[in-house]
């Protein structure tokens, strides 16, 4: 395409239809101009109307931006092909390089920005080494002489150069990069200067002309950020040359005011914005170029000290009083730094003058208080501050604490003193100081702090408990939970916070009161009171880690009341879906142990309202979790004591769940499916056939569409499991080639839920007669082999090697060589030498005694592994295998089998308090219930106590057969540590082997 | 608390810098960039030196106004320096020789276009006037300390030769004189010094160590030696180095310091040649030396001891340990409390490069009792001192047995490390961030909950959390990788990568097909049927 008159004219011809109102008609334009793009000049075109004055300023945008959007997609595809796919041509790339930046210049600002992107893109592909002018055209575009129209213009310049730079801060160092900056450092910095130089200059003879005021300190806004890319990496020979011009106007920039430059609204005016920028560089400065910044941080200290006490608490400052603070923070952290803070009153200054003001809460935080408490909540306990004011004030108070601590602690000790007199004069005119009190108290006295535990380290110069006791408690207990309900807020906040430096009394103490706030009118307040109630529930007994400080008798007598509030709560219109009040009615319930038991039934027809409520509208994740981890406590409390009470259970949740299934409420399905699973799993063995209702479910859950749904998976395979141990022959039986192709559609088809196909199929081994199953395994082991033909992984082999173990102890190993070698002559060959030997031991803990005692059947039991093909080549490296087997674990190894049943008995404890400390492990697939957590089974519990006896005795047999044949192999074959280990095996079973 | 992020497939989270990386590619040399954008402090040794001041009798005309009168009339000065009479040519050459000493802006490059290098050049061979040859050879140093072409100029005007034919002059002023120009020249680069050592310079060099020579003048050959080993581009070649070595050793005898700093310097720059050049000076036997002069009192020395012995360990296990063994390891708890910053630093890189080594070498920097000082410098030092420190725990985490790191953790190393979290010195992220994980990776799982909750209690997971925001690629994947591994619950189930891809998905269908009879054929692939199975895994 011509550059001309008539191309140049339909070119605008499209752009016109591209802002048509007809959909159509725009669609075909955009179609077109894909279609011209890839022509010769296509850009040149684009770029020539866009520079046109005479074209109506819309065409000129649309133009500027198709040619934005048109680099974005083609500028970079030149690396990744060949020359002949490339969208633009080499000649149009250069054209546009060689005239981008005079054209940028030259435009009005809406294209200039436009322009401006699109350079960042080419630069970040070309430069430096295709685009070599590119520095020197901007460096000319400094050197013009500056007139009003210029400054506009130069940042432009200054933009592109930034959006160039900007990755020297973050890029990691090397040879290229440095080059790169080198050469940007020679050919750009030294102009750079000249014009920081002739900016700084120009300012003070504009004051009266605010437009050209703020072009300057836009200029300027952008010089300091170039200034920070180019000083990210390393100082570089010409700003140490230049450090004194730089930090002499930085020192200007900080004290200089001017009216017109701040901004009335929420955002920073760009006078606060050049100084932010301002305190970012010289805080580089202080961190990595100490000893050249040395001479300049006490005057940047100063005159940034004295910034901070002249602004106010709008919010158009937060911004700059952050960064100066984190600058101050920087400084006060560095030992060759912080002795300015010493000496005088500097550290009184500072401490009351900037650190003090912007601890205050400020009317907007009130606001929300009052009418976002959810925000509030976020911000206050959930920390999510980072960008507050007060995060930044606290963050400079720790870093003062390192060098200063009890200075610091002991300013402020005078200040919350004098805070909380003034407060107790008149509560409802100080309250906001009594806030600030206990914000300082928990700033100073916290030296570490975690989410499971709140604060776990304190300074040693100030005493939570004494304060506590002073003054949070009695306000706790003030008479009226309404009244300041803010600094109910805190109290009950610090509680939280401190919960762990309490002694039991204390925490006992503070029940009741918890309680009483939970009938706050205040959400904020409420919410706490939860929350607090169900910390303090989690923290353990001092002189018994095992046990928790409060213990069942302790919440009894206030019980009924506390459900009474929470559910009041939950059935309120304002806050009734709070996740912290749901997690403090399951908290309670599960401490309650079988104190739980009397509210039964008054707490599942709640449970059942709220679910059914819920149900409508599942939009608060953590809420559904705790509401069913809530009713598995339930279950789980009341079946332990007596297992009729299922049938109650059953009747009162099947009609809930019943929708939730039909209406398909994917949120609630696996949910419902675990406690369904639990359900089943409760029934006592073998005594009464399963309730028929669960046949008829058991229909539903087999249809496909409900396993497409990877979150419902884990969940179903469990109600399956569940299915096979209690109602094997009595339900699933008739549907066993579904159950069968549920196996094989999730080990043929899934890498991430194989192991569930496994846990069916292992379930049904267990569980199942050997007849039922005859007839299936040949095409059982063939889906596993060819699964594991076609995709191999460690988990694949791990399951498989878990199935073999099941399938040996069950239908004997002679029967797993039969199987396998029957599907392919001698592959179980294969199946030792890939599987088991490099593999066997690093099966998981739990499933290491099944391991043990499957291999020590295959070694000892069937012919071909005795005297037939397998035994030169297997038997000794498999024996070796499951030495080592023993040796990777502690459990085979040493523990016997009362000290095992010793510590699962304490483990199943722990995990009741443990496993449930933290945040739920909720994700939007699907969230395991940690009170229906499957305990693990060991199925040899009283028939093989030891794994390492039985394989004595086993190969004690195996020897007693066939004299001198197998301990002759193991004489010369084993080493000398693994006889020994089999020597001491044979002691602890009591035999010989000969 | 979880930033919830974007799914990865794993494939992203393929290699951090280490992965995979033995001890010696651990090793960083003190260099290991060669681009730099920071001012040359020179620190080191000089690479130039004018002969100012000089130690003739004749500098007797010192007023500025001789000084300018002489400037102006360069033309006089050449015009002089080619008269025939010797006198007259003394006086040029001389008056040359002066406007080339004064202290600011020399006339180097006016009086090489006025074509003195050759009148120079030749007046070097007048054996009969060593008074002449002193004043021109003195000349042609103080024009070789000029730049790069100046310097070359020298060089073309073929002045080496007749400068090495000095060194065997029977004068000793004009013997050191000689020395000091050839200095100049083989201080420019490799390819003068290549150039030189062609021509036969170090032979007659090491000969003066045999000859009764002042201190002085000692000095001048000491810097020469540095001169010669000063450039690695390339470096020095294996022969030239055994042929200095017996000169360095013999010359560590002497207790002058400027000696003793040359020397060591020397020394310091052939072992950054990488591991050939570090076998030749461990085998030359000086190490032994060097190490003792880790307790010098004087600065330099130290500085230049610990160069050289840092160099060292940049080398292979064997050599590092061949240090160990030396007994350096005694000298640090005094170098890492020095109150000069810059040691400590030293200090801490040099270690640094022994915990990069295997877990013997580990070992002994902990029975040393120097991790204490190290994380010391970790918690308090200056930016580069904590750079080095954060890379010397990076790599004792990288190569450390379990109980070596569970002994940094006891020591307390986590909360430091966290606090560095907060810089924006990327490598330095990097760093810190691959030992935290290291650390966390290395800790059995009983003890995992005491590790986590220290990272937690410290405020570094908050820090390690805002790094998922870091601009920087490497830092956001590793940041995410410990929280999601760490700082997550588990059953985090994925649906990314969960299709077995050669298998054909088989369509939904409204029963679950079982065995490979059925008329669904559900084991996907139609190669496989029953009549020709083949497994193979």
């Amino acid at each position: 395409m011509e550059i001309n008159d008539q191309n140049l004219e339909a070119l605008a011809n499209y752009l016109r239809k591209t802002l048509s109102p007809n959909g159509d008609e725009r669609a075909e334009a955009e179609k077109t101009l894909k279609q011209i793009e890839r022509n010769e000049n296509y850009s040149s075109l684009l770029l020539t109307l866009c520079e046109r004055s005479t074209i109506p300023d819309e065409i000129r945008r649309a133009s500027v931006i198709t040619f934005k959007n048109f680099v974005k997609r083609n500028w970079p595809s030149l690396d990744a092909s060949s020359s002949t796919t490339n969208s633009i041509s080499i000649r149009d790339r250069n054209h546009i390089k060689e005239h981008i930046i005079d054209l940028m210049t030259r435009s009005p600002e809406h294209i200039q920005q436009q322009l401006s992107d699109a350079i960042t893109v080419i630069g970040k592909c070309d430069f430096p080494d295709q685009w070599p002018t590119l520095l020197d055209t901007m460096v000319r575009q400094f050197q013009q002489p500056s007139t009003g129209n210029s400054f506009q213009s130069i940042n432009g310049v200054l933009k592109t150069a930034h959006s160039l730079f900007e990755r020297y801060r973050y890029e990691q160092k090397s040879d290229e990069l440095w080059l790169e900056i080198k050469l940007v450092l020679e050919k750009f910095a030294p102009a750079f200067t000249e014009l920081f130089k002739s900016l700084v200059a120009y300012y003070p003879q504009k004051i009266t002309d605010t437009i050209e005021m703020k072009n300057i300190f836009d200029s300027l806004y952008v010089c300091i950020k170039i200034f920070y890319d180019l000083n990210a990496q390393e100082l570089p020979e010409h700003f140490e040359d230049n450090l004194t011009l730089y930090m002499t106007h930085f020192m200007t920039l900080l004290s200089f005011d001017h009216p017109n430059l701040h901004s009335d609204k929420h955002d920073p005016g760009i006078l606060d914005r050049v100084k932010t920028e301002i305190c970012r560089a010289v805080a580089l400065y202080a961190d990595n170029y100490s000893d050249e910044f040395k001479p300049f941080a006490p005057q940047f200290a100063l005159a940034i000290w004295s910034l901070l006490t002249r602004l106010n608490l709008s919010p158009s400052f937060d911004d700059l009083v952050g960064t100066a603070m984190r600058f101050l923070s920087t400084l006060a952290a560095r030992s060759h730094h912080c002795s300015m803070f010493e000496g005088g009153d500097i550290l009184k200054i500072v401490c009351e003058q900037v650190i003090l003001p912007n601890l205050f809460l400020r009317e907007s935080d009130i606001e929300e208080f009052e009418d976002n408490p959810e925000e509030y909540i976020r911000k206050d306990i959930e920390k999510s501050d980072s960008a507050t004011r007060r995060r930044a004030a606290c963050d400079f108070l720790q870093a003062l604490c390192i060098f200063f601590e009890s200075q610091v602690i002991a300013l402020y000790s005078q200040y919350i003193e004098t805070m909380q007199k003034e407060y107790l004069q008149n509560p409802s005119l100080n309250w906001s100081k009594k806030d600030a009190c206990i914000f300082l108290v928990l700033s100073l006295a916290s030296k570490g702090e975690t989410q499971k535990l709140g604060i776990t380290k304190t300074s040693s110069f100030i005493s939570i408990p004494v304060y506590y006791a002073n003054s949070v408690l009695p306000e706790l207990q003030n008479p009226d939970v309404n009244s300041l309900p803010l600094i109910k807020a805190d109290c009950l906040k610090f509680l939280i916070y401190v919960r762990n430096q309490l002694d039991r009394d204390s925490l006992v103490k503070s029940l009741p009161e918890c309680t009483r706030y939970l009938s706050s009118n205040n959400v904020v307040v409420q919410t706490y009171a939860a929350h607090a109630l169900e910390r303090l529930l989690l923290v353990r007994h001092p002189a018994d880690q095992k046990h928790t400080a409060i213990t069942k008798n302790d919440l009894i007598p206030y019980a009924q009341s506390m459900y009474d509030k929470l559910f009041q709560i939950l059935t309120s219109d304002k806050s009734y879906e709070n996740e912290y009040v749901m997690r403090a009615v399951m908290r309670l319930s599960s401490s309650l142990h079988e104190g739980v038991l009397p509210y039964l039934s008054q707490l599942m027809d709640k449970l059942v309202l709220i679910l059914r409520r819920s149900s409508r509208n599942p939009n608060k994740p953590n809420f559904n979790h705790y509401l069913f981890e809530t009713i598995t406590v339930l279950i789980r409390t009341s079946v332990t004591q007596n297992v009729g009470v299922l049938n109650q259970f059953e009747q009162i949740l099947f009609p809930v769940f019943t929708p939730i299934f039909t209406e398909d409420i994917a949120e609630f399905v696996p949910y419902v499916l675990q406690i369904l699973g639990f359900l089943i799993e409760s029934h006592p063995t073998g005594s009464t056939p399963l309730p028929e209702a669960y046949r008829i479910l058991f229909q539903s859950i087999l249809t496909p569409a409900f396993w497409d749904r990877s979150g419902n998976i884990p969940a179903l395979s469990r109600l399956l499991q569940a299915y096979i141990e209690k109602g094997g022959e009595n339900i699933v039986l008739e549907k066993l080639t579904i159950v069968l192709g549920i196996f094989q559609r999730l080990v043929s088809q899934s890498k991430v839920h194989d192991h569930e196909g496994f846990a069916i199929l292992n379930s049904l081994v267990v569980h199942l007669p050997r007849i039922h199953l005859e007839n299936y395994l040949k095409d059982i082991f063939v889906v596993i082999f060819t699964r594991l033909t076609k995709a191999k992984t460690q988990k694949l082999i791990k399951c498989i090697i878990i199935f073999f173990c099941y399938f040996v102890v069950k239908y004997g190993a002679q029967e797993l060589i039969t199987q396998v070698d029957n599907i392919q002559a001698n592959m179980f060959q294969m199946v030792i030498d890939r599987l088991f030997l490099p593999e066997l031991s690093k099966i998981d803990e739990n499933d290491k005694k099944l391991c043990a005692i499957g291999v020590t059947h295959l070694l000892c039991d069937p012919i071909p592994m005795i005297s037939g093909v397998y035994f030169v080549q297997l038997w000794l490296p498999l024996l070796q295998s499951l030495l080592q087997l023993f040796e990777s674990s502690n459990e085979l190894q040493t523990m016997s089998y009362a000290e095992k049943k010793k510590q699962a008995q304490e483990e199943a404890e722990d995990e009741l308090l443990v496993g449930l400390d933290d945040t739920p492990d909720y994700t939007p697939a699907f969230s395991c219930l940690a009170f229906a957590k499957k305990p693990h089974i060991d199925i040899f519990s009283t028939s093989i106590p030891d794994a390492r006896c039985h394989l004595a005795k086993c190969l004690q047999t195996l020897t007693a057969s066939h004299p001198n044949q197998f301990l002759n192999l193991m004489k010369t074959g084993l080493s000398t540590e693994h006889l020994s280990h089999i020597q001491k095996y044979c002691s602890l079973a009591n035999v010989t082997l000969i | 608390m979880n930033i919830s992020l974007p799914k990865h497939t794993s494939s992203h989270f393929q290699s951090y810098k280490h992965h995979g990386k033995g001890p010696d590619e651990l090793r960083r040399r003190r260099n290991q960039y060669n681009v730099s954008l920071r001012k040359n402090k020179r620190d080191e040794q000089i690479q130039f030196k004018r002969n100012l001041i000089g130690n003739d009798s004749t500098s007797d005309e010192t007023d500025d106004d001789s000084q300018q009168h002489q400037c102006l009339d360069l033309n006089e000065i050449v015009l002089k320096s080619q008269n025939s009479d010797p006198t007259i040519c003394f006086q040029g050459i001389r008056s040359a020789r002066k406007v080339l000493s004064i202290e600011r802006n020399p006339p180097i490059d006016e009086l090489i276009n006025l074509n003195l290098l050759p009148i120079l050049v030749q007046c070097l061979s007048y054996d009969q006037y060593p008074e002449l040859q002193f004043e021109a050879a003195w000349a042609l140093t103080n024009i070789a300390s000029g730049n790069s072409q100046q310097t070359q100029a020298v060089v073309n005007a073929n002045a080496l030769p007749y400068l090495l034919r000095l060194l065997k002059s029977t004068d000793s002023n004009v013997c050191e004189q000689a020395v000091w120009a050839i200095g100049n020249l083989i201080g420019d680069g490799s390819r003068l010094r290549d150039y030189a050592i062609e021509l036969g310079v170090i032979p007659p060099i090491v000969e003066f160590l045999q000859k009764e020579i002042p201190i002085t003048f000692l000095r001048n050959v000491t810097w020469v030696f540095v001169n010669l080993c000063r450039h690695k581009d390339p470096p020095l070649s294996l022969n030239a180095a055994a042929e200095i070595l017996p000169a360095l050793k013999y010359l560590l005898v002497y207790s002058d310091i400027t000696i003793l700093v040359d020397c060591t310097w020397a020394l310091a720059y052939l072992l950054d040649c990488g591991n050939s050049m570090i076998q030749l000076v461990v085998e030359s036997g000086v190490l032994p030396e060097i190490v003792q002069l880790l307790s010098h009192n004087e600065i330099k020395i130290i500085t230049a001891a610990l160069r050289a012995i840092g160099n060292v360990v940049t080398g292979t296990d064997e050599q590092t340990q061949y240090i160990i063994n030396l007994g350096a390891l005694n000298f640090f708890s005094k170098l890492l409390q020095h109150q000069k910053h810059k040691l400590n630093k030293e200090a801490a890189w040099l270690l640094s490069n022994i915990t990069a080594g295997n877990q013997q070498q580990v070992q002994a920097v902990i029975d040393a009792q120097l991790i204490p000082d190290v994380i010391h410098h970790l918690q308090h030092g200056e930016i580069q001192t904590q750079k080095e420190a954060a890379w010397c725990i990076s790599n004792l985490t990288m190569n450390g047995s379990v109980q070596q790191i569970q002994y940094i953790v006891n020591l307390h190393v986590i909360p430091p490390l966290c606090n560095l979290l907060q810089q924006q010195d990327v490598q330095l992220l990097q760093v810190c961030l691959d030992a935290l994980h290291n650390i966390l990776k290395q800790t059995p799982e009983q003890n995992l909950e005491e590790v986590t909750m220290k990272i937690e209690e410290c405020g570094g997971l908050d820090k390690i959390e805002n790094l998922q925001t870091f601009s920087n690629n490497e830092i956001y994947q590793q940041s995410y990788e410990i929280i999601e591994k760490y700082f997550t619950n588990e059953n985090d189930y994925h649906d990314h990568d969960d299709d077995i891809s050669y298998m054909s998905q088989v369509p939904n269908q409204d029963v679950f097909p079982f065995g490979n009879n059925s008329t669904n054929q559900t084991v996907p692939d139609n190669n496989f049927n029953q009549n020709n199975l083949h497994f193979q895994f």
